[in-house]
């Protein structure tokens, strides 16, 4: 009684099954985007992580000029049909700083509805993701509406076989203006990515809104940060909120309390502020060069707006008054991290001598217990949240306990901070 | 609506408390640049906030694009407009400093008509002896248009409005969503063919609804 059972049900299913057997598709297509951005490595530039500026292009009919591969980038394929509706095949992530290919199952799938070959397009979404995983970054519009795509249709490439090569012809320009609304948001996601790529592992797994282009860049909240309409050519100030992100996901926080009116409102590199707010923008500061810069690598020289960020001598002659300038506080977490152990310089009296990893030391905020009093993470005290606290807070977690001392507060001058 | 009005008041003074109890939680914002170039939006005319040396800053405007053309990078002049020009940064009464940036200096012809956008730059490379100083640049994008020689500023939105305007698809959901047409341009190298990630397969998504519109 069993064989005929199963003879009747694969016959059933050979009848049903579609003429063709069931191939993939292979479709293979390379995207840049215009790239004028001014504080960023580029690849002639020792260390960079991933470079902008990354190729200049001489086109014949496209505007000459940098472009770079929107590394991290999210990619919806679809099935052009010119009688019917498009099919959605399904959305890619670019990983490597070239062309790349998407192969996907044909024949039998929802989206094939009995098409013999299909004739894929690239979308490119406004959406970008560390290679490896971890969360998005979606750009979103001043009304919080999520931006649409880019979509390159009227390039599809016509009857995608299996076994031969659908190889899209020639360059998909995500932009090729930098000034335009489109061309600052491509460079602030991209980059956005660069530091989603060195921190994805350690960030919450919800989706990050990047609101652009707004009046002024800040971060709201563990996923929402906004970049001004006058920075999207700045690879640091995308990257700088998403370190105040980071730092409110490790305190499991909505806010900073980062008291930065003591030189009116706003805050600058070397303009001496509260401890709490030195330490919140530097961090943030730090997170941004070390998103785009590899500590490991000794040629790395991160700086922005003039303040030289691996300089060994500290900013301020006087050591005291360091303890206020973000900028210093930006060399103290870059020296934690950096490979490139540099003498005491005076007024400093300690050597850079730690060389910890970039997750490791984000990894120390999310020890701070909640509350507001002394080393805890809303410290009401305008000096609150300060060096003092990260270090003490996280010193049962360093192997090396002088050495953690003596780069990130000795060498810096970061030990004449508030101890509270 | 008589249920609003009288919540008003209330909702207004707790406001008003919140703001006097949580005085320190300012946005967590971006560095302000030591060479801020201040813009009015409608005028042609740059204050500049120095706090660097005003003799280690040079200000430079370069063309993006010219009368609706982009221009290409290295190029030195697109339609008889030169894409490069120094600006000489000036001081008032009162010790602010400032940069003209005229579409046009003076006595040249007008600008042809169109639309245009321009980088207004400043350039700064530490003195000698400098503490601590990297070299480093400011940038401010500037829009406008000319009609019949007249120059007017434009905003970003519509700078972008006018030479990238968005049309719309539907996407994945069966949703109008905007979307800018790509561009295409010649290879220039051989397409590598490396396997990219899937990272969603189109198959739940795929209705007979799904179609695409505007394009
Ligand atoms: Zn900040």
């Amino acid at each position: 009684m069993k064989t005929p059972l199963c003879l009747t049900a694969a016959l059933a299913v050979s009848l049903l099954a579609p003429a063709a057997s069931a191939a993939t598709r292979t479709y293979c297509f390379e995207l840049l985007l215009k790239d004028e951005r001014i504080d960023c490595p580029t690849p002639s530039d020792p260390g960079a992580k991933r470079a902008c500026h990354q190729e200049f292009h001489n086109f014949t009919t496209q505007p000459d000029g940098d472009y770079t591969h929107p590394v991290g980038a999210l990619v919806e394929i679809w099935d052009k049909d010119d009688t019917s509706d498009d099919e959605y095949i399904g959305t890619w992530i670019l990983v490597n700083p070239t062309g790349g290919c998407a192969t996907f199952e044909w024949e039998g799938e929802s989206y094939f509805k009995g098409e013999t070959h299909p004739d894929p397009y690239v979308v490119w979404k406004s959406e970008v993701r560390g290679t490896a995983g971890g969360p998005k970054v979606v750009a979103r519009d001043l009304a919080n509406n999520r931006y649409g795509g880019v979509t390159w249709r009227p390039n599809a490439v016509t009857n995608c076989q299996n076994g031969a090569a659908c190889n899209q012809p020639g360059y998909l320009l995500v932009t090729t203006d930098s000034t335009t609304e489109r061309g600052g948001r491509a460079m602030s996601l991209d980059s956005s990515q660069h530091m989603l790529q060195a921190y994805s592992s350690i960030l919450e797994a919800e989706d990050i809104d990047m609101v652009w282009p707004e009046s002024g860049s800040a971060a709201f909240n563990q996923n929402k940060y906004q970049v001004s309409g006058t920075r999207g050519d700045q690879a640091q100030s995308a990257a700088h909120e998403l370190g105040h992100v980071l730092q409110m996901q490790q305190f499991d926080e909505d806010d900073l309390s980062s008291d930065c009116s003591l030189n009116g409102s706003g805050h600058s590199l070397e303009l001496t502020e509260y401890e709490s707010c030195a330490t919140a923008e530097g961090w943030a500061g730090y997170v941004a060069i070390a998103s785009l810069w590899d500590p490991e690598n000794p040629g790395s020289a991160p700086s922005r707006f003039g303040s030289d960020f691996v300089e060994a001598e500290p900013i301020a002659p006087v050591c005291t008054d360091n303890k206020g300038l973000e900028a210093q506080v930006v060399k103290a977490f870059w020296d934690l991290d950096d490979s490139d152990n540099e003498l005491a310089e005076a007024p400093a009296g300690q050597d850079d001598q730690k060389n910890s990893t970039t997750l490791d030391i984000a990894l120390r905020w999310g020890v701070f217990p909640d509350g507001t009093a002394n080393r805890e993470d809303r410290e009401s005290d305008p000096d609150g949240v300060n060096l003092w606290d990260y270090h003490i807070n996280s010193q049962s977690w360093w192997a090396n306990l002088d050495e953690t001392r003596q780069t990130l507060l000795g060498h810096n001058c970061m030990g004449t901070q508030d101890t509270n | 609506m008589s249920l609003n009005r009288k919540r008003v008041p209330g909702a207004l003074l707790w406001a008003v408390t919140l703001a006097f109890l949580v005085p320190k939680l300012a946005l967590a914002t971006d560095p302000t640049s030591l060479a801020e170039i201040i813009d009015d939006g409608s005028t042609f005319r740059f204050g500049l906030a120095l706090r660097v040396a005003p003799n280690t800053v040079t200000v430079t405007t370069v063309y993006n694009r010219i009368a609706g053309a982009l221009v290409d990078a290295g190029a030195s002049m697109v339609q008889g407009v030169p894409v490069v020009s120094q600006l000489a940064v000036q001081t008032d009464a009162q010790g602010r400093f400032w940069v003209d940036a005229p579409p046009r200096p003076e006595g040249q012809p007008p600008l042809p008509d169109g639309v245009y956008s321009r980088w207004l730059e400043v350039s700064h490379v530490p003195g000698p002896g400098a503490r601590s100083r990297a070299p480093f640049r400011e940038r401010r994008t500037l829009y406008f248009r000319v009609v019949n020689g007249v120059a007017q500023r434009l905003t970003l939105a519509a700078y972008s409005a006018q030479v990238d305007p968005a049309s719309q698809r539907k996407n994945k959901l069966g949703s109008l969503e905007p979307a800018h047409p790509g561009v295409l341009a010649a290879r220039q190298s051989v397409l590598q063919t490396n396997p990219l990630p899937l990272v969603e397969s189109g198959t739940a998504y795929s209705t007979p609804d799904n179609s695409e519109q505007g394009q």
